[in-house]
């Protein structure tokens, strides 16, 4: 590398650069300045005194000094570093008081839990698939309620990356053995597993049907009831 | 201002600007195309050259990245923005008119720029 004469001719710049921050940047880059010119001279046949003549042809390493320090101003340093350090913490408070309750909620959150063990008074198995287009759907519990809340849980997933975003629809049309129709209320937005919650299902329907039939599409699933296990 | 003259006259801007507006460069390579072009008619202290550098960063002209050239070197390149070029068309602009004007003013009518 450079000798100590080199070495210092560097410092000396520096010295007159308040902003230590920029110091280590500049000198770098002065460094392969001179060993850049060191080589060429060395090249030339001039090895003896290259470094000597490197550094002449560099100037006056005050007048370099002074200059640099004009261009790393300590005060707009300042804010500069402080700057990109707020944008720091309010991307990592950002990332811990936004993102992670995200992650956890589509992670962790099975809305089964969010049904009151108390209330249950059966809870079915239900683990039925169906398809549309690249969508699955996976239909995994049928849970009702004592207060006559029929709550089917299921799971969806798109089998392509480019998935035409089904979530939007509905899972059909909702009934019962006995003829009777109900309106699911919608869905947990953006989770991956859903529970549908039917109001006053009837208690004395030994099945549920979920009918969906849309834009050409058609699947329905028949679900018995009641065979479930009581729920102490 | 006086680092100008330090450097190369009144057309820093320009001469620096367009080597740039070719090709990244670092600071070396310049001080070496500059006196390879002009046949060393520019002469300077090299060392000036960085503040100038540095001050074209500031001002948004350039800016400047880390990279390994062809020797395997990691060096300071600086890239010309788009600001930069805008500034660029600017200078060579006011460079023609003033050097046509003295021209002029010295009787050099035929020399001047078409």
């Amino acid at each position: 590398m450079l000798s100590p004469k080199g070495d210092k001719f560097i410092e000396d710049i520096l010295s007159y650069v308040k902003f230590s921050f920029d110091r280590f940047a500049i000198k770098t880059e002065l460094e392969s300045h001179l060993l850049d010119k060191i080589e060429d001279y060395t090249e030339a046949g001039q090895a003896e005194d290259a470094e000597e003549s490197a550094i002449t042809d560099m100037g006056d390493a005050q007048e370099i000094g002074l200059e640099l320090n004009k261009q790393h101003n300590p005060l707009v340093g300042w804010i500069w570093m402080l700057t990109r350090l707020a944008v720091v913490l309010l991307v990592i408070v950002d990332l811990f008081f936004v993102g992670l309750p995200i992650v956890t909620s589509l992670l962790d959150d099975n809305p089964i839990e969010d049904i009151s063990k108390a209330n249950i008074v059966y809870n079915i198995t239900v683990n039925k698939t169906v398809h549309l287009d690249d969508t699955v759907i996976n239909f995994r519990n049928v849970i009702y309620e004592g207060n006559g809340n029929l709550n089917i849980i299921y799971d969806y997933y798109e089998t392509q990356f480019w998935g035409t975003g089904w979530s939007l629809g509905g899972i059909g049309i909702i009934s019962d053995n006995l003829g009777n129709e109900y309106f699911a209320g919608s869905g947990g937005g953006i989770r991956p597993i859903v529970r549908r919650t039917v109001e006053n299902f009837s208690d004395e329907a030994d099945t549920l049907i979920i009918d969906y039939d849309q834009y050409n599409r058609k699947y329905r699933v028949e679900i018995p009831l009641k065979g479930g296990i009581k729920n102490e | 201002m006086k680092i100008d003259k330090g450097l190369l006259g009144g057309s820093t801007l320009l001469l620096l600007l367009s080597l740039l507006a070719e090709n990244d460069r670092y600071g070396y390579e310049i001080i070496k195309e500059l006196e390879l072009r002009s046949d060393s008619t520019f002469q300077f202290k090299e060392g000036t050259l960085y503040p100038v550098l540095h001050k074209l960063e500031n001002n948004g002209y350039v800016k400047s990245y880390m990279a390994k050239g062809d020797a395997g070197k990691e060096r300071k390149y600086y890239q010309i923005t788009s600001k930069g070029k805008k500034q660029l068309v600017e200078e060579k602009k006011q460079w023609q008119i003033y050097s046509m004007a003295v021209n002029k003013v010295i009787g050099g009518d035929a020399h001047a720029f078409a």
